[in-house]
Protein backbone atom coordinates (compact mmCIF):
# COMPACT_ATOMS: atom_id res chain seq x y z
CA UNK A 1 0.00 0.00 0.00
CA UNK A 2 1.29 3.67 -0.96
CA UNK A 3 -0.12 6.82 -0.36
CA UNK A 4 0.77 10.15 -1.45
CA UNK A 5 -0.42 13.39 0.09
CA UNK A 6 -0.87 17.03 -1.43
CA UNK A 7 -2.33 19.97 -0.18
CA UNK A 8 -5.19 22.39 -1.73
CA UNK A 9 -5.87 25.15 1.24
CA UNK A 10 -7.33 23.75 4.18
CA UNK A 11 -7.57 20.33 2.28
CA UNK A 12 -5.50 17.26 2.39
CA UNK A 13 -5.72 15.19 -0.75
CA UNK A 14 -4.51 11.60 0.10
CA UNK A 15 -4.18 9.52 -2.53
CA UNK A 16 -4.11 5.59 -1.58
CA UNK A 17 -2.82 2.80 -3.82
CA UNK A 18 -2.58 -1.10 -3.16
CA UNK A 19 -5.50 -2.92 -1.09
CA UNK A 20 -7.27 -1.84 2.34
CA UNK A 21 -7.69 -4.44 4.63
CA UNK A 22 -6.69 -4.70 8.39
CA UNK A 23 -2.94 -4.76 8.00
CA UNK A 24 -3.25 -1.41 5.81
CA UNK A 25 -5.98 0.60 7.46
CA UNK A 26 -3.56 1.54 10.76
CA UNK A 27 -0.97 2.65 8.60
CA UNK A 28 -3.47 4.69 6.46
CA UNK A 29 -4.61 5.97 9.67
CA UNK A 30 -1.50 7.05 10.97
CA UNK A 31 -0.19 8.65 7.75
CA UNK A 32 -3.84 10.40 7.59
CA UNK A 33 -3.72 11.65 10.96
CA UNK A 34 0.03 12.78 10.80
CA UNK A 35 -0.37 14.90 7.82
CA UNK A 36 -3.58 16.51 9.10
CA UNK A 37 -1.93 17.59 12.49
CA UNK A 38 1.51 18.74 10.05
CA UNK A 39 -0.32 20.53 7.76
CA UNK A 40 -2.35 22.40 9.66
CA UNK A 41 -5.24 20.96 7.15
CA UNK A 42 -9.20 20.49 8.70
CA UNK A 43 -10.31 18.29 5.58
CA UNK A 44 -9.70 15.37 4.09
CA UNK A 45 -10.26 13.97 0.74
CA UNK A 46 -9.60 9.92 0.06
CA UNK A 47 -8.63 9.15 -3.19
CA UNK A 48 -9.81 5.64 -3.71
CA UNK A 49 -8.83 5.18 -8.10
CA UNK A 50 -5.55 3.29 -7.00
CA UNK A 51 -7.76 1.02 -4.57
CA UNK A 52 -7.91 -2.79 -5.64
CA UNK A 53 -9.61 -4.53 -2.85
CA UNK A 54 -11.02 -3.46 0.00
CA UNK A 55 -13.01 -4.67 3.17
CA UNK A 56 -14.78 -3.60 5.84
CA UNK A 57 -11.59 -2.40 7.77
CA UNK A 58 -11.52 0.35 5.27
CA UNK A 59 -14.86 1.08 6.60
CA UNK A 60 -13.66 1.11 10.03
CA UNK A 61 -10.87 3.92 8.55
CA UNK A 62 -12.72 6.04 6.90
CA UNK A 63 -15.27 6.49 9.86
CA UNK A 64 -12.18 7.16 11.76
CA UNK A 65 -10.89 9.56 9.47
CA UNK A 66 -14.64 11.46 9.50
CA UNK A 67 -14.66 11.80 13.12
CA UNK A 68 -11.19 13.59 12.70
CA UNK A 69 -11.92 16.37 10.25
CA UNK A 70 -15.37 16.68 12.04
CA UNK A 71 -13.55 17.45 15.04
CA UNK A 72 -11.33 19.66 13.20
CA UNK A 73 -14.77 21.27 11.49
CA UNK A 74 -14.00 19.96 8.24
CA UNK A 75 -15.17 17.75 5.95
CA UNK A 76 -13.87 14.00 4.41
CA UNK A 77 -14.95 13.04 1.05
CA UNK A 78 -13.96 9.85 -0.77
CA UNK A 79 -12.77 9.98 -5.24
CA UNK A 80 -13.05 7.91 -7.57
CA UNK A 81 -13.73 4.14 -5.77
CA UNK A 82 -13.47 0.92 -7.62
CA UNK A 83 -17.19 -0.81 -8.28
CA UNK A 84 -16.33 -3.59 -6.02
CA UNK A 85 -15.13 -0.92 -3.02
CA UNK A 86 -18.00 1.41 -4.05
CA UNK A 87 -20.62 -1.93 -2.51
CA UNK A 88 -19.15 -2.12 0.60
CA UNK A 89 -18.97 1.44 0.64
CA UNK A 90 -23.12 1.04 0.07
CA UNK A 91 -23.44 -1.44 2.42
CA UNK A 92 -21.76 0.57 5.29
CA UNK A 93 -24.26 3.34 4.90
CA UNK A 94 -21.12 5.79 4.75
CA UNK A 95 -22.52 7.69 2.07
CA UNK A 96 -24.81 8.92 4.63
CA UNK A 97 -22.16 11.02 6.09
CA UNK A 98 -19.23 10.78 3.54
CA UNK A 99 -19.95 12.61 -0.78
CA UNK A 100 -18.39 10.70 -3.17
CA UNK A 101 -16.61 12.57 -6.32
CA UNK A 102 -15.44 10.94 -9.41
CA UNK A 103 -11.82 13.26 -8.96
CA UNK A 104 -10.06 14.94 -6.42
CA UNK A 105 -10.74 18.32 -8.37
CA UNK A 106 -14.23 17.60 -7.93
CA UNK A 107 -14.25 16.70 -4.13
CA UNK A 108 -11.85 20.16 -3.67
CA UNK A 109 -14.19 22.09 -5.95
CA UNK A 110 -17.33 20.40 -3.39
CA UNK A 111 -15.96 20.83 0.10
CA UNK A 112 -14.71 24.26 -0.97
CA UNK A 113 -18.87 25.45 -1.64
CA UNK A 114 -20.11 23.45 1.36
CA UNK A 115 -17.69 25.62 3.35
CA UNK A 116 -18.39 28.80 1.81
CA UNK A 117 -22.42 28.35 1.82
CA UNK A 118 -22.27 27.52 6.01
CA UNK B 1 -18.87 -34.43 -13.52
CA UNK B 2 -16.01 -33.47 -12.14
CA UNK B 3 -14.21 -34.58 -8.89
CA UNK B 4 -14.42 -32.21 -6.06
CA UNK B 5 -11.21 -30.06 -5.81
CA UNK B 6 -10.07 -29.46 -2.67
CA UNK B 7 -7.12 -27.59 -0.24
CA UNK B 8 -6.15 -26.79 2.85
CA UNK B 9 -3.60 -24.01 4.48
CA UNK B 10 -2.73 -23.08 8.33
CA UNK B 11 -0.76 -20.10 8.98
CA UNK B 12 0.35 -18.19 11.75
CA UNK B 13 -2.32 -15.51 13.04
CA UNK B 14 -0.19 -12.77 11.33
CA UNK B 15 -2.55 -9.63 9.69
CA UNK B 16 0.16 -9.67 6.37
CA UNK B 17 -2.09 -13.28 5.97
CA UNK B 18 -4.86 -11.72 5.42
CA UNK B 19 -3.76 -10.46 1.65
CA UNK B 20 -2.24 -14.39 1.43
CA UNK B 21 -5.53 -16.27 2.29
CA UNK B 22 -7.69 -14.13 0.10
CA UNK B 23 -5.60 -14.47 -2.73
CA UNK B 24 -4.73 -17.85 -2.06
CA UNK B 25 -8.54 -18.60 -2.60
CA UNK B 26 -8.91 -16.33 -5.40
CA UNK B 27 -6.03 -18.41 -6.70
CA UNK B 28 -7.58 -21.99 -5.93
CA UNK B 29 -10.66 -21.03 -8.02
CA UNK B 30 -9.74 -19.25 -11.11
CA UNK B 31 -9.62 -22.34 -13.43
CA UNK B 32 -13.69 -21.99 -12.87
CA UNK B 33 -13.42 -18.31 -14.67
CA UNK B 34 -15.79 -16.49 -11.96
CA UNK B 35 -16.78 -13.26 -13.13
CA UNK B 36 -14.64 -9.75 -11.20
CA UNK B 37 -17.46 -9.45 -8.65
CA UNK B 38 -17.58 -13.29 -8.14
CA UNK B 39 -13.93 -13.27 -7.02
CA UNK B 40 -14.03 -10.03 -5.55
CA UNK B 41 -16.91 -11.45 -3.21
CA UNK B 42 -15.15 -14.30 -2.38
CA UNK B 43 -11.76 -12.59 -1.48
CA UNK B 44 -13.91 -10.44 1.03
CA UNK B 45 -15.48 -12.72 2.98
CA UNK B 46 -12.16 -14.58 3.12
CA UNK B 47 -10.16 -11.34 4.74
CA UNK B 48 -13.53 -10.95 6.97
CA UNK B 49 -13.10 -14.28 8.17
CA UNK B 50 -9.41 -14.39 8.72
CA UNK B 51 -9.54 -10.61 10.12
CA UNK B 52 -12.09 -11.93 12.70
CA UNK B 53 -9.95 -14.63 13.96
CA UNK B 54 -6.73 -12.40 14.19
CA UNK B 55 -8.34 -9.84 16.19
CA UNK B 56 -11.06 -11.21 17.84
CA UNK B 57 -9.68 -15.10 18.22
CA UNK B 58 -6.47 -14.61 18.87
CA UNK B 59 -6.83 -11.04 19.80
CA UNK B 60 -3.28 -10.06 18.71
CA UNK B 61 -1.45 -13.05 19.83
CA UNK B 62 -0.26 -15.79 17.90
CA UNK B 63 -1.96 -19.00 16.55
CA UNK B 64 -2.87 -20.92 13.69
CA UNK B 65 -5.75 -20.27 11.53
CA UNK B 66 -6.80 -22.97 8.85
CA UNK B 67 -8.66 -22.01 5.88
CA UNK B 68 -10.09 -24.81 3.59
CA UNK B 69 -11.47 -24.31 0.47
CA UNK B 70 -13.71 -26.75 -1.31
CA UNK B 71 -14.52 -26.91 -5.13
CA UNK B 72 -17.73 -29.08 -6.46
CA UNK B 73 -18.38 -28.14 -10.10
CA UNK B 74 -19.31 -24.52 -9.58
CA UNK B 75 -20.09 -24.76 -5.60
CA UNK B 76 -17.24 -22.82 -3.93
CA UNK B 77 -17.21 -23.88 0.28
CA UNK B 78 -14.49 -21.98 2.29
CA UNK B 79 -14.55 -23.07 6.42
CA UNK B 80 -11.79 -20.67 8.29
CA UNK B 81 -11.17 -21.79 11.70
CA UNK B 82 -9.39 -20.75 14.60
CA UNK B 83 -8.56 -21.80 17.96
CA UNK B 84 -8.53 -18.88 19.81
CA UNK B 85 -10.61 -17.26 23.00
CA UNK B 86 -14.28 -18.05 20.61
CA UNK B 87 -17.69 -16.03 20.60
CA UNK B 88 -20.13 -15.82 23.89
CA UNK B 89 -23.06 -14.69 22.08
CA UNK B 90 -22.51 -15.35 18.12
CA UNK B 91 -25.92 -13.30 17.71
CA UNK B 92 -24.72 -9.96 19.18
CA UNK B 93 -21.31 -10.62 17.61
CA UNK B 94 -23.23 -10.71 13.78
CA UNK B 95 -25.32 -7.67 14.74
CA UNK B 96 -24.31 -4.65 11.83
CA UNK B 97 -22.46 -2.12 13.54
CA UNK B 98 -21.80 -4.49 16.40
CA UNK B 99 -17.81 -4.49 17.37
CA UNK B 100 -16.60 -5.83 20.57
CA UNK B 101 -13.29 -3.68 19.87
CA UNK B 102 -14.45 -0.17 18.97
CA UNK B 103 -10.64 1.19 20.21
CA UNK B 104 -9.66 -0.46 17.09
CA UNK B 105 -11.42 1.27 14.55
CA UNK B 106 -13.98 -1.87 13.77
CA UNK B 107 -16.74 -1.21 11.71
CA UNK B 108 -18.64 -3.78 13.39
CA UNK B 109 -19.47 -5.04 9.42
CA UNK B 110 -17.61 -8.17 9.17
CA UNK B 111 -20.62 -10.46 9.33
CA UNK B 112 -22.61 -8.48 7.43
CA UNK B 113 -20.24 -8.16 4.20
CA UNK B 114 -19.68 -11.97 4.70
CA UNK B 115 -23.85 -12.98 4.31
CA UNK B 116 -24.40 -10.33 1.97
CA UNK B 117 -21.15 -11.29 -0.48
CA UNK B 118 -21.83 -15.28 0.35
CA UNK B 119 -24.83 -17.37 -0.57
CA UNK B 120 -24.73 -18.97 3.07
CA UNK B 121 -22.85 -18.06 6.47
CA UNK B 122 -22.94 -20.29 9.58
CA UNK B 123 -20.81 -19.45 12.43
CA UNK B 124 -20.03 -22.36 15.18
CA UNK B 125 -18.24 -21.05 18.11
CA UNK B 126 -16.95 -22.48 21.69
CA UNK B 127 -15.76 -20.24 24.34
CA UNK B 128 -12.17 -20.96 25.36
CA UNK B 129 -11.68 -23.46 21.99
CA UNK B 130 -12.29 -21.27 18.74
CA UNK B 131 -14.67 -20.44 16.17
CA UNK B 132 -15.44 -21.91 12.97
CA UNK B 133 -16.71 -20.19 10.15
CA UNK B 134 -18.41 -21.83 7.08
CA UNK B 135 -19.26 -20.17 3.82
CA UNK B 136 -20.78 -21.25 0.41
CA UNK B 137 -21.15 -19.22 -2.99
CA UNK B 138 -22.39 -20.62 -6.28
CA UNK B 139 -20.34 -19.42 -9.44
CA UNK B 140 -22.30 -18.25 -12.48
CA UNK B 141 -22.75 -20.54 -15.28
CA UNK B 142 -19.62 -21.00 -17.27
CA UNK B 143 -21.27 -20.92 -20.12
CA UNK B 144 -21.36 -17.00 -20.91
Amino acid sequence: MDIHFRKRGKIVIAEIEGDIDHHTADGIRRMAERELYISGADSLVLDMGGVGFMDSSGIGMIIGRYKTVTALGGRLAIVNPSKEADRILSISGIYRLVRSYPTAEDAVLGINQEVQAQ
Amino acid sequence: MKEKNSMTLTFTSQAVNESFARMAVAAFIMPLDPTVSEITDIKTAVSEAVTNAIIHGYEGTSGDITLLCTVDERDIYIEISDRGKGIEDIKKAMTPLYTSRPELERSGLGFTVMQAFMDSLKVESVPGSGTTVRMSKKLSSDER
